[in-house]
């Protein structure tokens, strides 16, 4: 069973309290939900709309069709009137909206019933939530609950109350509604949105200091560790510009901060020089970037998985780098801790790769295992007499010890330096130490999670992805696969070091690359790194996420 | 105490004999000891320039970083851990040019590192172009005409920013340079020395004797903390150039204000063994 729900108005009506209610509702309900957020660059006005997905079975990305369309405003409906699917309905506010006819439209006072209610135009979103709990024939207390967490101020929230329980009697009304999705059970799982996942992550992970200069998506990290910056100890401070906020985060770090940046690609491409300074001064950090498209300012608020090869190859020199672009919100959270561990475990910087759709949409997901979770920090606080920060040593890794410890003095330097960090012009050590550097990235390789391997185990077809592509392409592949396709899914996460392991089984497959991009850049990444040729693509570049029916109608057009 | 020979190290400095660098090297040395500082408690962040390699003719903890990214990388390390002494030391093109960003908006946020700028108002390492402190009229081999653009003002713009503590000195008088560093090492808030230095490669203009006919020390008589006042003397520059603490005041600094630096350094701050259910009740 499945509802797919499309909340659309303008910028600043609250769309996104809906479906953070909504999304929450369905799962104390024991739903399983995905959201998607398709919003302007703009406070005010625009259209912005959330696809709320609800089934009873595990969901992993939005969908084509819309069976209940909640209209804040005249344009919804003309934008999305046909995507409507069989017994779709529309809501929409009979008072503000006119000459509508027709089985499909339900027409609710929602402004009107805010007012009388609430005294206040903005408690339509509650009246939505009112009336869609109510056709859904949903528990009315479980909305009742969320509307009390979401507002403190007891008189604002007695108010809500009032307008959602208005809301909910007329959508109880229209007991011949096709879309149930009454209480099924109670359960442990989470609702959580990329962001979140990314930050808490971090958070977890032992991150206490992150500068950023607010770049849409990337922000979404930076007010999250903000939101929590007090109860956990993390100083969060907006930068003046990009370029300053890496140089604060590899300062903090040399002095044993566990730190981050945020941004997006623009904001990377200032702070690249940075990442440089990081290869060459082995000082470890995070780089969480947000890809929206480009070139230049591109679409601010729109998805892209076009920084990929950027990512890879950005800095001046040579030095190992781990990058990482996590396939869900779940895995966004253990591989932001990974990239921790490892930067620290390989004094590199380490790059997190997600994207605005990954960013902000919200899935449900099992309980997150904080357990097994494991911190090292690998610091040396009792140095040798004659500690050398840069060090040469048989694996690469220096010992790293924190300024300000009793007999050890730690100097680094921007410029080639010797075993003790000062410049050097002597070339035989720029040599060794050169190969210092890089050695390190040869024993990383073997901390690189191999690509994801989903589907029929002799395939005829591999469809290859990256990132978050995934949830997509795995939706996709179930339903090929129950048509009687032969076909598997190579979903890689983890990016660089490049994984070549999983060439032995599958390199004779026929293969099929999925990117949100216009050039393949995985599939360029994959011939530079094996030789291996992948010539059909399914590219997609207009700023919107993936839909598993348009993949199953492009590999079908290819097959 | 801390003898001056304990911040010796066998580093050779690439400077050109005569440099005014030395006198600061020097005199750094000097104020370091008489404040008692041991080499282990101090970080030097420096940037790109000749003034830039200072920091490795002495023993310290060093952050060698990028062109002009110093005060930034300082920043960051102090709000880590604010137990240690931070100081930034490069040159005029470094922190006046490149750096020119972060060295306004860390006046703003006054945390408490200091920023010693060697400024001998021309590029060396780069051999001899304009830097954003030349002299209107100074010929380069880039500038062949003459400089056209107005020199920055770096001591005007920090007033004008009410940078809590403001100073120049020159490294042709060891004394002044001695006691400028300390009052700077010793305030609580960011703190800006802007000292004077003959270049004697490329700069032909600004000579030691240039300096030495123009510079006069502010005496008892003048105010540093009366802003107006302060601004007036920061305008002061040609054929006379004051010297000494320009302004200061006792405005909070960044870290003071933070909570998160109250119970000690950032750095020691736990990670592990934390309880996260609040966190995940956030998502049910």
């Amino acid at each position: 069973m499945e509802v797919k729900i499309v909340v659309g108005g303008e910028a600043g009506q609250g769309i996104q309290t809906v479906s953070s209610i909504m999304s929450k509702f369905f799962l104390r309900s024991g739903y399983y939900v995905f959201v998607e957020h398709s919003y302007q660059s703009r406070i005010r006005g625009g259209h912005n709309f959330t696809q709320i997905r609800v089934s009873t079975t595990p969901i992993y990305s939005p969908d084509e069709g819309i069976d209940i369309l909640v209209a804040l405003n005249d344009e919804t409906i003309k934008l999305h009137i046909s995507e409507l699917l069989d017994k779709g309905v529309i809501i929409y506010d009979n008072e503000l909206i006119k000459d509508l006819e027709g089985e499909r439209f339900y027409g609710v006072p929602l402004q009107r019933i805010a007012l009388e209610k609430a005294q206040a135009k903005v408690a339509i979103n509650s009246v939505a939530c009112g009336v869609l709990v109510g056709l859904l024939d949903g528990e009315f207390s479980i909305l009742e609950e969320l509307i009390k967490e979401q507002f403190k101020d007891l008189e604002i929230r007695e108010k809500n109350i009032e307008a959602t329980k208005a809301g909910y009697e007329i959508g109880k009304s229209k007991n011949d509604f096709q879309f149930k999705t009454p209480f099924l059970s109670n359960n442990s799982r989470l609702v959580i949105d990329g962001g979140s996942a990314v930050g808490f992550g971090a958070i977890v992970a032992g991150c206490r200091f992150l500068s950023a200069y607010p770049m849409t998506p990337g922000t979404a990290v930076m007010n999250y560790l903000a939101g929590h910056s007090k109860k956990y100890n993390i100083v969060v401070e907006q930068a003046e510009d990009e370029i300053a906020a890496i140089n604060m985060v590899l300062g903090a770090s040399f002095a044993g901060v566990r730190s981050m940046v945020t941004t997006s690609g623009g904001g990377f491409a200032l702070m690249v020089e940075g990442l440089s300074l990081a290869g060459m001064t082995e000082t470890p950090c995070v780089i969480h970037i947000g890809q929206r498209p480009g070139p230049a300012t591109g679409l601010p608020t729109r998805t892209e998985q076009a920084e990929l090869l950027f990512v890879i190859n950005a800095g001046h020199g040579e030095f190992p780098r781990y990058v990482t672009a996590p396939r869900d919100v779940k895995d966004a959270f253990y591989k932001t801790i990974k990239a921790f561990n490892l930067a620290d475990k390989y004094q590199i910087p380490s790059i997190i790769l997600t994207d605005q759709f990954l960013v902000d949409s919200t899935a449900t997901i099992d309980e997150l295992d904080l357990s097994g979770i494991e911190i090292n920090r690998y610091i040396d606080d009792n140095p040798s007499k004659d500690y050398k920060r840069h060090l040469i040593t048989a694996s690469g890794i220096s010992p790293r010890t924190l300024p300000g410890t009793d007999g050890a003095l730690v100097i680094t330097d921007s410029d080639e330096h010797d075993e003790e960090g000062h410049i050097t012009e002597d070339l035989e050590i720029r040599k060794r130490m050169v190969e210092k550097r890089l050695k390190k990235g040869i024993l990383l390789k073997e901390e690189i999670e191999e690509p994801l391997y989903i589907g029929v185990p002799d395939p005829e077809v591999v469809l290859v992805g990256w990132g978050s592509t995934y949830g997509a392409i795995r939706e996709s592949l179930d339903r090929l696969i129950g048509e009687g396709y032969s076909v598997g899914l190579l979903q890689f996460s983890d990016l660089y070091p490049f994984p070549v392991r999983w060439l032995e089984k599958y390199k004779d497959k026929r293969f099929i690359a999925i990117e949100g991009n216009a050039t393949g850049q995985l599939a360029q990444l994959i011939r530079r790194e094996t030789g291996l040729n992948i010539y059909e693509k399914i590219l997609k570049y207009n700023g919107r996420p993936f839909t598993p029916s348009e993949i199953i109608r492009e590999v079908k057009k290819i097959w | 105490m801390v003898a001056v020979e304990t911040y010796n190290n066998n580093q050779l400095p690439a400077w050109c004999p005569g440099c005014g660098n030395f006198s600061i090297l020097r005199c750094m040395k000097q104020a370091l000891s008489e404040l008692n500082i041991p080499p282990e408690k101090l970080l030097m962040v420096s940037g790109i320039g000749q003034a830039a390699k200072a920091p490795h003719y002495f023993r310290c903890n060093l952050f060698n970083g990028l062109h002009g990214r110093d005060i930034s990388v300082g920043v960051g390390a102090k709000i880590a851990n604010h137990e240690l002494i931070v100081i930034a030391e490069s040159g005029d093109g470094n922190t006046y040019g490149e750096g020119g960003n972060h060295f306004i908006h860390n006046i703003r946020r006054n945390v408490d590192i200091k920023v010693f700028v060697h400024n001998n108002q021309i590029y060396g390492l780069t051999k001899g172009q304009a830097s954003p402190t030349s002299d209107l009229g100074m010929k380069t081999k880039v500038q062949v005409d003459g400089v056209i653009s107005p020199p920055f003002n770096p001591i005007a713009v920090a007033v004008a920013l009410n940078a809590s503590f403001v100073a120049r000195s020159f490294s042709g008088d060891p004394e002044h340079l001695v006691s400028m560093m300390k009052l700077a090492i010793t305030h609580k808030g960011f703190a800006l020395l802007d000292i004077l230095q003959p270049c004697v490669t490329f700069n032909r203009v600004n000579t030691f004797q240039w300096y030495k006919q123009r510079i006069y020390k502010l005496d008892d008589s003048y105010d540093p903390t009366n802003r107006i006042l302060a601004f007036e003397k920061a305008l002061e520059w040609g054929d006379k150039i004051p010297i000494g603490v320009i302004y200061t005041n006792d405005r909070p600094t960044y870290e003071e204000q933070l909570p998160q630096l109250k119970n000690g350094p950032l750095y020691k701050s736990p990670i592990i063994g934390i309880d996260y259910s609040d966190i995940l009740r956030e998502y049910r």
